[in-house]
């Protein structure tokens, strides 16, 4: 059954148009879409049967590592001198208040049920060091009577299942075949869900370039055979980097020789950094 | 069909393949190559030149500072935590920068802190020695490079650097000068020099710039005063030297020989069989990785020497026990193993039990002030003073 349009040719400028625009615009997808098609095809045929793709990094096969990070507490005697490297080695924004890495200090005053926590973003640690460029911790707990103290490194924890990638509406923000929780800042448009996914606040919003950053495992100097630069820096080996795949890295060595725990394990996040020397009320 | 309904299905139509070209159009080419991600980022994130370069790097300029570095504990502590990253240095920038204001560095790690773990080397600021109103710089008296653990080394620890070439006693051998005697400012200040290499020596350069300008001054008044010392009783030196030689054993024997803990006492054996154990480790036929390297600093007959005197100390000690108690150990690392007096510190041999004993306590109370006695004195009980006095005053002054 086919009826004849009304109106026939007179009435039929905007109709005609769209017909006309229709057509065009169908034959330009198609061939767009037949084009990419094969093009696509072609490349994936090829390298899969060739071998699996790796990312074109000198000397570097990611498929061959599975990076872990380790932190002993009972170590770290707050220096940071890590947290200065970082933002060395990466560039970092130049405050006291964006960090990839952090240390944080927990003190119970004697008697007290609660610790009390800062790290170097604290006013009066800002004050002790002098410049918002330069960290240190105060020595506010000097003369007071003390139950317990001691600090805490803080990074980002890499996680088997990232919560922050999870929620990344561009793809900007990924899982590497290694291990490494890395963002694309190409892709990256600032709108920050992972900032909040992250259950570690391990990720901060760089207003210079309106992207979110985090660490990186200083991603450029791992896949050249170095250490990340806060590992490289702590002069009491309180962290410690290397490959899980490897067992005579050093953070194997770690893991066999610990006992060790995550972060907030109920999160379900799976952290691949993993500290001993931790206390309850640390999370 | 209804002409408005195929209408809607090719409206439809165009739509999502607007759709589908402008996601394929706008996709990067890499995307989804390994998963929801552009691949290209990865090697993108990969290049970058690291500015850690690692101590590796610097060792190949500044071999003898690596030597020395890596000789002491400061070893941990990289090049670049103080000297910040070396990046392209030397090729962009000409000179990393020293540290200036080395308080502020040091007490980074080092400033006592109820969050620091016990085994971190701490210093409470306002209670460290030479607390100065105008601030010291850390590095008067300590070598950032290789600081001594557990605070600095007294002359007697540091004249056994110098005794393998210039004689145990200063005395010189050879075709090496005789250091006791000189004035100290001439001393201190050759040896300065050798240090800034000002003056080149291949031996003595490495040899001062591992000391401090501290060490330095200590030495010098060291050796001038051993001058006077042996200037005044010529006939005594064979003595003196063998009591010199004594520095090497007091730290783990006991300031008299008598045996500390798991090292034995040296004064109840035989002069014959100390000396073979001494031969044995010296040779290596006895192995052991602490005497080993100090009896084969020993000549024979410096050997033959010590032997004598432990064996002969031991019968003395017998006959008139004169025993020195525990609290002596805080004593002899500044005023010398026999209380004979080192350089700066007074000699406390032969002085009346009565004045030590006040003056112990009158440091322990305050009342006489000295930033290196007074948290000496007030570790010790009433009891330990008398004691300590008591044994003081029963030694013979070294001359």
């Amino acid at each position: 059954m086919k009826r004849k349009p009304k109106g026939g040719d007179i009435k039929s400028g905007r109709r005609a148009f769209l017909r006309g625009f229709g057509k065009a615009l169908a034959s330009v997808s198609a061939l767009m879409i037949g084009g990419a098609g094969l093009l696509g095809k072609k490349g994936t045929s090829d390298a899969a049967v060739i071998k699996p793709e790796i990312p074109p990094i000198p000397d570097y096969d990611w498929t061959e590592h599975d990076w872990g990070y380790g932190i002993d507490a009972t170590r770290c005697i707050g220096c940071l001198r890590c947290v200065e490297a970082c933002k060395a080695e990466n560039g970092v924004a130049p405050t006291a208040h964006h960090f990839r890495t952090w240390v944080e200090r927990y003190v119970w005053l004697e008697g007290e049920e609660r610790p009390l926590v800062d790290s170097q973003s604290d006013p009066g640690n800002i004050a002790a060091s002098g410049s918002q460029k330069e960290y240190r911790f105060d020595n506010r707990y000097q003369d007071k009577k003390i139950d317990k103290a001691f600090f805490v490194p803080k990074i980002c924890n890499h996680c088997r299942h990232p919560s922050c990638v999870q929620v990344c509406p561009t793809g900007a923000t990924f899982k590497t075949e290694d291990g490494a929780v890395l963002i694309d800042h190409d892709y990256c448009i600032g709108c920050q869900y992972c900032v909040q996914a992250c259950p570690y606040g391990a990720r901060f919003f760089d207003p210079a370039d309106q992207v979110t950053e985090k660490c990186t495992w200083c991603y450029h100097r791992i896949t050249k055979g170095l250490q990340p630069a806060c590992v490289e820096v702590c002069p009491v080996g309180a962290r410690i980097f290397g490959d899980m795949n490897n067992e005579a890295s050093d953070i194997s060595k770690f893991l066999r020789e610990n006992r060790v725990q995550v972060l907030k394990p109920e999160t379900g996040n799976a952290p691949t950094c993993f500290y001993i020397g931790l206390d309850k009320e640390v999370s | 069909m209804p002409q408005h309904i195929v209408r809607l299905i090719v409206l439809l139509v165009v739509f999502f393949a607007t759709a589908v070209a402008a996601k394929i159009y706008f996709t990067d080419d890499s995307f989804y190559r390994y998963g929801h991600y552009r691949a290209d980022s990865v090697p993108e994130l990969a290049t970058g030149k690291p500015k850690y370069r690692g101590p590796a790097y610097c060792q190949a300029c500044h071999t003898e500072r690596h030597v020395q570095w890596t000789a002491g504990v400061h070893k941990v502590v990289k090049c670049e935590i103080c000297h910040t990253p070396a990046r392209e240095h030397p090729e962009t920038e000409a000179k990393l920068p020293i540290p200036t204001d080395t308080v502020k560095l040091c007490t980074l790690c080092h400033e006592k802190m109820p969050s620091r773990p016990a085994r971190q080397p701490q210093i409470v600021v306002k209670d460290h020695p030479y607390p100065h109103e105008d601030r010291q710089e850390c590095i008067t008296c300590h070598n950032p490079h290789a600081p001594s653990i557990g605070g600095l080394k007294p002359a007697v620890a540091l004249a056994a650097e110098c005794a393998g070439c210039h004689g145990a006693d200063g005395k010189g051998v050879g075709s090496f000068p005789g250091l006791l005697g000189k004035d100290a400012a001439y001393l201190a200040r050759e040896m300065k020099k050798y240090k800034a290499g000002a003056r080149q020596n291949p031996m003595m350069t490495p040899i001062m710039q591992a000391l401090s300008d501290r060490d330095i001054d200590v030495l010098a008044e060291y050796y001038a005063a051993l001058g006077d010392k042996s200037a005044a009783a010529p006939d005594n030196t064979g003595s003196s030297a063998v009591v010199q030689l004594t520095a090497k054993c007091v730290g783990c024997h006991g300031a008299e020989g008598q045996g500390v803990g798991v090292f034995p006492a040296l004064t109840d054996k035989d002069a014959a069989y100390l000396a073979d154990q001494m031969k044995n480790y010296k040779s290596g036929v006895r192995q052991n990785p602490v005497m080993g390297p100090i009896a084969g600093g020993l000549t024979d007959e410096q050997i033959e020497m010590l032997a004598k005197y432990y064996a002969t100390s031991g019968a003395k000690s017998a006959a008139a026990p004169v025993t020195a108690p525990a609290a002596n150990a805080k004593c002899v690392g500044c005023h010398g193993a026999k209380g004979e007096g080192v350089g700066v510190f007074p000699a406390l041999a032969g002085k009346d039990a009565a004045y030590l004993t006040d003056q112990l306590q009158n440091y322990k109370s305050g009342a006489r002030q000295n930033p290196m006695m007074i948290p000496i004195a007030q570790g010790l009980t009433d009891e330990e003073i008398e004691k300590l006095a008591g044994y003081y005053s029963s030694l013979k002054p070294s001359n």
